[in-house]
């Protein structure tokens, strides 16, 4: 025993301090659109909705995902509430309550995907700009390690600070609205309040992005290796070779396989979050169902399944995985 | 003795163009070496090489390690400094340190803070709201806090003014270099970095055209003044360089003994510069 202690080369070179220290840096870096920017929306509409409130007025959010199915209740939305929570319309609340609650976040959530494209786009390209990959490159960090936590964290981690500030969004507006309401209308508050999915909406939706992710995982790629490799104007050059193919093949073929490839993936795969309503003459609210339970953490997981062992997937990693090698390879040698 | 940096035979090619032609050395432990060219000699390709920052032929060994396969575990033992100003400007002092500290294992913060006492540096500002001499300050501060055996230093105070080139290389001497280090320099500044040079490699044209201590060096160039009835005695010792200034020709020796020009005119011994013009041009500037 020499009672030194030796660093085995391996763990050092994967140590977990480093990706901390990565994951960190990276999210330092995009601090603005992971966490300012949500702050201030959620802020601006956590206020909105006080106001309204204060003054009385109960609009629900509404928004159409597709015919006939919404994304909260608009109008009579309330009547509604009040019938399914006293257990005359028979639906269960919870699905509803998510709907609502994801309605009051969309504002949030929708900085997501500019978050994610700009940020990837960015990430390698300002270091090669600003020539700061030179500091980068004089510290014990492999490439690889670089290249994937910049990727993780964009994707996948800051994304999870944006539905935080979401989730806390959706439990204010629930909580006080459904005091509000409590006060002034006949809604049992109680049942509300007991029946709002506070933390299995926010986990089945992150589970929801994740699958939808997996799908589009080669498209990202390809953004991350655009970042390593355009000399300027990164969004340029991420958008103009799609084109080109897509163009090509209509012109010389005129088929759109290649345009179509990339439309399906890009199109949600994840089930449709909203409502199914049906309307009386008078506009009440008659049936009510749920599309699909976006607070179902079971079905959240089967969907993630499904998309794992399906063919588009797989297909999808293959080429994913050829291009992040490119983006690695590019921000060894060839910076 | 260990070998710190040990190329044979390194090359390097942009397509047509040869950045290196077929350099082989060898630099020990407890050197600082100076790396003298002109611009576009191929000076930052070699570092490049030797840094791991770009792919090579030949055979490279930088502290027994391949630097194109192995540059993330080299990295625990080399520190470098290319250009003025790298370091990632949106980040606060404080934050760099922080990234430092988790990443690097033998970086020391309280060393760091120590050299950062001593200089006008803010803790909580951003890097872009530093002045460029600032930046290279806190960089060599943070470099000279990471227990490395190799420092590899390109143009690293490029633009800035000739105070903070001084303390630059000052701090360096006094508070960094030992015998258990090796410092390596590339600047155009080849007067400031004279004297504490051990020894000098000078590249033209992707070559190496001289690898020497700086002693040996000093020994072996000499500048000759003859008035005009000895120049062509001067001529047959065979001079590196022949130019004429103020009506006298001056001459410069390659491995000529000093007694032997003493007999023709006044001999020197050279600065570092005059030696490398006369290498590279032969008087012909």
């Amino acid at each position: 025993m020499t009672g030194t202690a030796v660093k085995n080369p391996v763990m050092s070179a994967f140590s977990l301090g480093k990706i901390k220290g990565l994951v960190k840096r990276e999210y330092l870096d995009h601090k603005t659109g992971f966490f300012l920017v949500p702050l201030v929306i959620g802020g601006l509409f956590a206020l909105m909705s006080t106001i309204s409130l204060l003054m009385g007025r109960f609009n629900l959010a509404r928004m159409s995902v597709d015919d006939d199915i919404t994304l909260g209740l608009g109008d009579h939305g309330l009547e509604m509430l009040v019938d399914i929570a006293s257990g005359t319309l028979g639906d269960s609340l919870e699905p509803i309550l998510g709907s609502l609650m994801l309605a009051a976040s969309v504002p949030v959530l929708m900085i997501t995907p500019f978050v994610i494209v700009f940020g990837l786009l960015s990430c390698l390209f300002d270091d090669r700009k600003d020539r700061s990959y030179l500091f980068w490159k004089s510290m014990p960090v492999s490439d690889s390690m670089e290249v994937m936590t910049k990727f993780v964290t964009m994707v996948f981690l800051g994304p999870l600070v944006i539905l935080g500030i979401a989730t806390l969004l959706q439990w204010f507006i629930l909580v006080t609205a459904a005091i509000a309401l409590g006060v002034q209308t006949p809604l049992p508050v109680g049942t509300i309040l007991m029946s709002a999915p506070y933390l299995s909406l926010p986990i089945s939706v992150y589970l929801q992005y994740v699958a939808y992710i997996l799908m589009v995982l080669p498209l990202l790629a390809w953004l991350l290796l655009v970042s390593s490799w355009a000399p300027k104007a990164p969004l340029l050059f991420a958008a103009v070779p799609p084109v080109a193919v897509g163009v090509f093949e209509a012109l010389l073929f005129n088929t759109h396989y290649f345009a179509n490839w990339i439309a399906n993936r890009v199109e949600m795969r994840i089930e449709k979050p909203g409502l199914r309503t049906i309307h009386d003459e008078s506009g009440r609210i008659t049936s009510l169902s749920t599309e699909f339970d976006l607070t179902s953490i079971p079905a959240a997981l089967g969907n993630l399944g499904e998309t794992l062992v399906s063919a588009d997937f797989l297909v999808g990693a293959v080429i994913a995985v050829a291009l992040f090698a490119g983006a690695i390879w590019q921000r060894r040698y060839n910076v | 003795m260990t070998t710190v940096i040990d190329a044979k035979g390194l090359s390097k090619s942009y397509g047509a163009f040869e950045a290196l032609k077929d350099v082989s050395f060898s630099v020990p432990l407890g050197r600082i070496l100076g790396v003298i060219g002109a611009n576009g000699a191929g000076k930052t390709t070699m570092l490049n090489a030797v840094l791991g920052l770009t792919r090579y032929e030949g055979e490279l060994k930088v502290l027994g390690k391949d630097p194109a396969k192995d540059r993330d575990a080299l990295m625990e033992n080399v520190c470098f400094i290319s250009d003025v100003a790298t370091l990632p400007r949106w980040m606060k002092v404080s934050e760099i340190l922080d990234y430092v500290e988790i990443v690097h294992p033998k970086f020391s913060r309280e060393q760091a803070l120590r050299y950062l006492a001593r200089t006008k540096i803010p803790l909580d500002k951003k890097i872009k709201a530093l002045s460029k001499g600032m930046i290279t300050q806190l960089h060599l501060a943070m470099v000279m806090s990471i227990d490395a055996q190799l420092l590899v230093l390109d143009e690293p105070t490029l633009g800035l003014d000739i105070i903070f080139r001084k303390s630059f290389y000052s701090t360096l001497l006094e508070d960094y270099f030992d015998k258990e280090r090796t410092i390596v320099i590339t600047t155009h500044q080849v007067e400031e970095i004279e004297h504490i040079l051990s020894d000098v490699m000078f590249i033209q044209d992707g070559e190496m055209v001289l690898y020497s201590s700086m002693d040996e060096m000093f020994e072996t160039y000499s500048e000759l003044r003859v008035p005009v009835e000895k120049v062509e005695q001067a001529r047959a010792l065979g001079p590196i360089s022949e130019t004429v200034s103020l009506g006298q020709t001056i001459f410069v020796y390659e491995g000529v003994s000093r007694d032997q020009l003493k007999a023709l005119g006044d001999v020197s011994a050279m600065k570092l510069a005059d030696i490398f013009v006369a290498k590279i041009t032969g008087g012909q500037q």
